[in-house]
């Protein structure tokens, strides 16, 4: 790992993983246990629609993917919480949607597309110094929100109705914590990209869940977590010369699996 | 006489020919309720009968196609701030990371102390609701490890946080063993010297010894300020036989095919 870290790319993709795990770690917790999984998972394949703008028109494709998954975010919100009945098959919708219109656009655009599989597979170790700084500006964003709403948000996951009750604004609530959600899709997918942006979000929270006493230790826990996949994902995808995402995410999902086993080995005992 | 004071107190809940439901279904119709401070009303029917509609349309998560409905005199939206309210325990996460108290601290967030930490008066009050329903011992255990009775208890505790005037309750005793439903039972009726209690229940069994009135309701409501359940009341509503409860053992009121997960 010492030796990966005398390249300066080894080192931008290092604190870029441990940069992003903390987004990830504390957005994750949310979504695992307010059970928005799917809803990320279509905001982060809507944004590929955005990626498809960008080449389109010829500006920077995180860009579009940025303002691409923040309406599709606001939009799947307002839908989730108005309409109860077919919420999942309209999510569902714009997932497929938002990605179609990403492949068309960049049919259209023509010329190089090279960067193009960085955007579904992820390039962490093409990470530039600029998103390292866009990435602590995301991280310092997030947990700004979440100090500041923190019971407000923990009710809103355990109990939608009777915050309702309390008078919370939940639209603005719902809102918020899709729209830091759809911030933190875009910037993983510079690391693992759309394709597994779900898997490397969820699974931290999802071990952490089964232990954590607080959402508060559940997120540590997650962005710990997080850290430690993507440190061990990136060391073994340089030594085995192995695509960087993909090796993270196995590293996450076998410790998801292990965790759960070793969960119902304890609960036997 | 009884009637002639029951008229001179004040009425907490009114609904005034309330039909509600999801586009052109009907789901409740043409509802009359009056509920007045320190009734113990006890609502009860079938499933798809209208209960959870009718909870809705009371604590202002769905607006009635027709009718008003009043909560101390506020429409639902702006009177809800004087209701408890309490779910069902089996439509709750139990793996949620969480302990018993902050749970309860819930009771206490409302919208004007939004975006603070809770104060130390909120801890004391949600320790003095934890206290009420005695499980101040449980006060730091994670949510999923105390015993569904326990839950259900937390619960109260949680909408008692926030000092309502009326509590209501959606099913306290689904799935709870015969004697903790006698325990929340008991609480209740010792809470119901101060608090207006409205709750909707499959359990008929225990109804009869607790509450002061009941109602049935199947689309529509049969309501009756007397807690003398009829076998054509109950007949009336679930448009099916019924045994009405034999020597004050609580039984399950609906065959157990009927028990299907509510929406």
């Amino acid at each position: 790992m010492l030796e990966a870290l005398q390249f300066d790319f080894m080192r931008n993709a290092a604190l870029a993983g441990l940069l992003i795990s903390i987004a990830c770690g504390v957005i994750g917790t949310f979504v695992v246990t307010k059970r928005i999984v799917f809803l990320s998972g279509s905001i982060a394949h809507a944004a590929y629609g955005g990626i498809g703008l960008g080449y389109f028109f010829g500006f920077n494709p995180v860009l579009g993917a940025t303002l691409f998954s923040l309406g599709a975010a606001i939009g799947m919100s307002a839908i989730q919480r108005r309409s109860k009945e077919r919420a999942d098959t309209l999510i569902g919708a714009l997932w497929a949607i938002g990605m179609a219109i990403g492949i068309i656009l960049i049919d259209l655009s023509g010329g190089y597309k090279a960067n193009l599989m960085s955007y579904l597979f992820g390039s962490i170790l093409t990470v530039p110094r600029s998103d390292l700084w866009l990435l602590l500006a995301l991280d310092g964003t997030i947990i700004f929100f979440v100090w500041l709403f923190y019971k407000e948000l923990v009710a809103l996951s355990f109990d939608e109705t009777f915050s309702i009750v309390q008078n919370l604004p939940i639209g603005m609530l719902h809102t918020l914590l899709v729209s830091m959600t759809a911030l933190t899709v875009v910037m993983m997918m510079r690391i693992v990209g759309l394709i597994m942006v779900i898997a490397l979000l969820t699974m931290p929270a999802a071990i952490s869940s089964q232990f954590a006493r607080s959402l508060k230790k559940m997120m540590i826990m997650a962005s710990f977590l997080g850290a430690v996949f993507t440190l061990i994902g990136l060391w073994l995808s340089y030594r085995l010369n192995l695509t960087s995402g993909a090796s993270i995410i196995l590293v996450a999902g076998f410790s998801y699996l292990l965790s759960i086993a070793a969960k119902a080995t304890i609960g036997k005992s | 006489m009884k009637q002639e004071s029951s008229k001179l107190q004040q009425e907490v809940i009114s609904l005034k020919n309330v039909w509600a439901g999801y586009g052109n279904n009907n789901v409740i119709e043409d509802v009359n309720l009056s509920v007045k401070k320190t009734d113990f009303v006890a609502i009860i029917g079938p499933n798809g009968g209208g209960k959870t509609t009718l909870l809705k349309v009371i604590l202002g998560l769905i607006s009635p196609q027709r009718g008003e409905v009043k909560i101390m005199g506020f429409p639902p939206k702006d009177g809800r701030k004087f209701i408890g309210w309490v779910p069902q325990e089996t439509v709750m996460d139990r793996n949620f990371p969480i302990n018993v108290l902050e749970v309860v601290l819930m009771g206490r967030i409302q919208r004007e102390n939004m975006m603070r930490s809770y104060t130390k008066e909120d801890r004391e009050k949600a320790l003095q609701a934890l206290d009420m329903v005695k499980l101040s011992n449980v006060a730091n255990k994670p949510i999923g490890e105390i015993s569904l009775g326990q839950r259900q208890r937390v619960y109260i505790a949680r909408a008692l946080a926030k000092e309502p005037q009326i509590l209501i309750l959606d099913e306290p005793l689904a799935s709870v063993d015969p004697s903790t439903s006698t325990v929340i039972y008991e609480l209740l009726k010792e809470l119901n010297k101060t608090i207006t209690i409205l709750m909707v229940t499959h359990d008929i069994g225990a109804i009869s010894s607790y509450v002061k009135s009941v109602g049935c309701l199947n689309k529509k409501l049969y309501y009756y300020e007397d807690k003398v359940l009829t076998q054509e009341m109950i007949d009336a509503s679930y448009h099916c036989p019924v045994d009405l409860i034999a020597h004050g053992i609580p039984h399950r009121v609906l065959p157990k095919r009927d028990r299907e997960v509510k929406s």
